[in-house]
């Protein structure tokens, strides 16, 4: 098991990772990093230069929304998820799932004792 | 409390997004309170302001690649960009950015001057009247310089720095290359419209270029930068006072004056010829020569020479545009980019001939006008006087100097002066 999960699986799987965060409530920059970092337990890390990109391309194309907090004396950005963003977390979700039952199953012959997947 | 290194780093990312004013503060704004927050918290791990402070950057990444990623966002592209610097690159950037905003920057104008005779060993000389030891250095300003030249200098003092970061660029647009870079260098780039619109230079030509750190000068970088798009080589980059201006017209050709008396050896007649026409001519103030530099004379007071202002084309404006005739040859009307009206003519040093030959022969002979082309040179009274390009005439000092340390060095690693023999020097 790696330490953390390499930039080539990660690439394809962050806004379906970052959206999923999302849908559980409004957060910052900051604090889904966080969020990440926990809910795998270190092993998705990403960099504060890789998310921001991330969130800006995903508020460009309507998948969540911003707004800024200024009550703590300190300019914040807030995002949560919009309709659409939750449409496309879902349709996502079911694709992933389809794409990783795949996968599996192209790796069957050379996972060695690991036991073969439910389909 | 805004921190000063963030603040930096976000000056440096916002001059980067290729957006539009509100929406470079809304990103500085997002990314401000990224790094005081993971600062709060490195702090309360235990971490050090600057290994916090560090940590936290690292994190956010080099400021080139994120710059480009925000940029790109909403943007319809057709080809896609990438730009990678290094994590290093930025923070020796940055260290460059605060040391640079830590010490205004009062370098004296007269460092490059300088330059040659520090490398000979030799003091660097007061702004006073040269000779005393023999007047090796190309000269020092007892003049004042004009702001536009002041300018001028910096700016390509500044190109011929070491660049300290490793530049990487993949398919980038050679517009936006040239802008990165120009950005890293600290100077503001204009490219000269018809440039482009001679097809010399394709701004949206792509460029894949990789230089390691520390290997080439910004001049050289930048160089290496227009070739790689494939671009005409006669794209020059020419510091026009603060700013640097890609152009594909020809450089302006400057005049400026060389006391080689220690490499030609003494004129052995001198008249008031040369004085008066030295004197008759704009911005040359003629002084006295001490030292054993200074020739036997009939002239009531040793004249003393100083640093002759150099001046740019329009103050030559009775020149001949064309070959000024063969150099070594110093007639009345020999100085070469010379304005005003000319004594009697000075004396012909038949020494300076052999130097001049050797010049034009070695240092891109192409330009000369003897070979049809702009630049042109005379030898007046051990004063090689030059109108050339700016880089010409880096190359001509540089010469010089090169003449004066293997000279100095001798074929037994050393020998005496000798006093009143010619000076012997290479062809």
């Amino acid at each position: 098991m790696p330490e953390r999960f390499g930039p080539d699986l990660l690439r394809g799987s962050l806004d379906l990772m970052v959206l999923s965060v999302l849908a559980q409530g409004p957060t910052y920059g900051y604090q889904l990093q966080q969020s990440l970092r926990d809910a795998s337990r270190d092993l998705v890390q990403v960099s504060a230069g890789t998310l921001y990109p991330v969130l800006h391309r995903l508020e460009d194309d309507g998948l969540i929304r911003s707004s800024w907090d200024d009550s703590t004396g300190r300019r914040r950005k807030w995002y949560e998820m919009t309709a659409a963003g939750k449409k496309r977390l879902q349709s996502q979700a079911l694709e992933w799932d389809s794409y990783v039952r795949c996968i599996q199953s192209l790796l069957q012959p050379w996972r060695g004792g690991l036991s073969a997947p439910n389909r | 409390m805004p921190e000063q290194e963030f603040e930096l780093y976000l000056a440096m990312l916002a001059r980067m997004l290729r957006l539009n004013e509100s929406q470079r503060a809304s990103v500085a704004d997002e990314l401000r309170d990224h790094l005081e927050t993971r600062l709060s918290e490195l702090h309360a791990a235990g971490h050090s302001r600057d290994e916090a402070i560090r940590l936290a950057l690292e994190d956010m990444g080099d400021a080139t690649g994120l710059a480009t990623r925000l940029s790109s966002v909403g943007a319809i592209r057709r080809r896609r960009l990438i730009v990678r610097g290094t994590l290093v690159s930025a923070c020796v950037l940055f260290v460059g950015l605060l040391t640079a905003g830590l010490f205004t920057p009062q370098h004296a104008p007269l460092a490059p001057v300088l330059a040659p005779a520090q490398a000979q060993g030799i003091p660097s000389p007061p702004p006073m009247p040269i000779g005393g030891d023999g007047a090796t250095a190309p000269v020092v300003a007892s003049v004042p310089r004009s702001p536009a030249d002041d300018l001028r200098r910096k700016t390509e003092a500044k190109l011929e720095e070491i660049c300290p970061t490793e530049i990487e660029f993949q398919q980038v647009p050679a517009q936006d290359a040239l802008q990165l870079l120009s950005e890293q260098i600290g100077l503001a780039l204009l490219v000269d419209q018809r440039a482009i619109g001679d097809g010399e230079f394709v701004p949206d030509a792509a460029v894949s270029l990789k230089i390691p750190a520390g290997t080439v000068t910004f001049r050289t970088a930048l160089d290496l930068l227009t070739r790689s798009t494939g671009s005409n080589t006669d794209l020059a980059f020419v510091a026009k006072e603060g700013l640097l201006y890609l152009t594909n017209q020809s450089e302006s050709l400057i005049v400026d004056v060389y006391n080689v008396r220690d490499l030609i050896g003494q004129a052995p007649e001198y008249t008031g010829g040369a004085m008066s026409a030295m004197s008759s001519m704009p911005g040359m103030p003629i002084g006295s020569l001490d030292g054993p530099g200074m020739m036997g004379n009939a002239v009531a007071g040793p004249p003393r020479y100083t640093r002759v202002q150099s001046y740019g084309p329009q103050a030559a404006g009775g020149a001949p545009q064309g070959p000024s005739g063969p150099p070594g040859m110093a007639p009345g009307a020999g100085m070469a980019g010379g304005g005003g009206t000319m004594g009697p003519g000075p004396v012909a040093t038949l020494q300076g001939q052999p130097l001049v030959a050797m010049i034009v022969e070695v240092l891109e002979p192409a330009v000369w006008s003897t070979r049809g082309g702009p630049s042109s040179i005379a030898e007046v009274d051990g004063l090689l006087v030059v109108r050339t390009t700016s880089l010409m005439h880096r190359s001509l000092a540089d010469l010089l100097s090169k003449m004066r340390s293997a000279r100095a060095e001798g074929p037994t690693g050393g020998r005496e002066a000798v006093e009143g023999l010619p000076t012997s020097h290479r062809h």
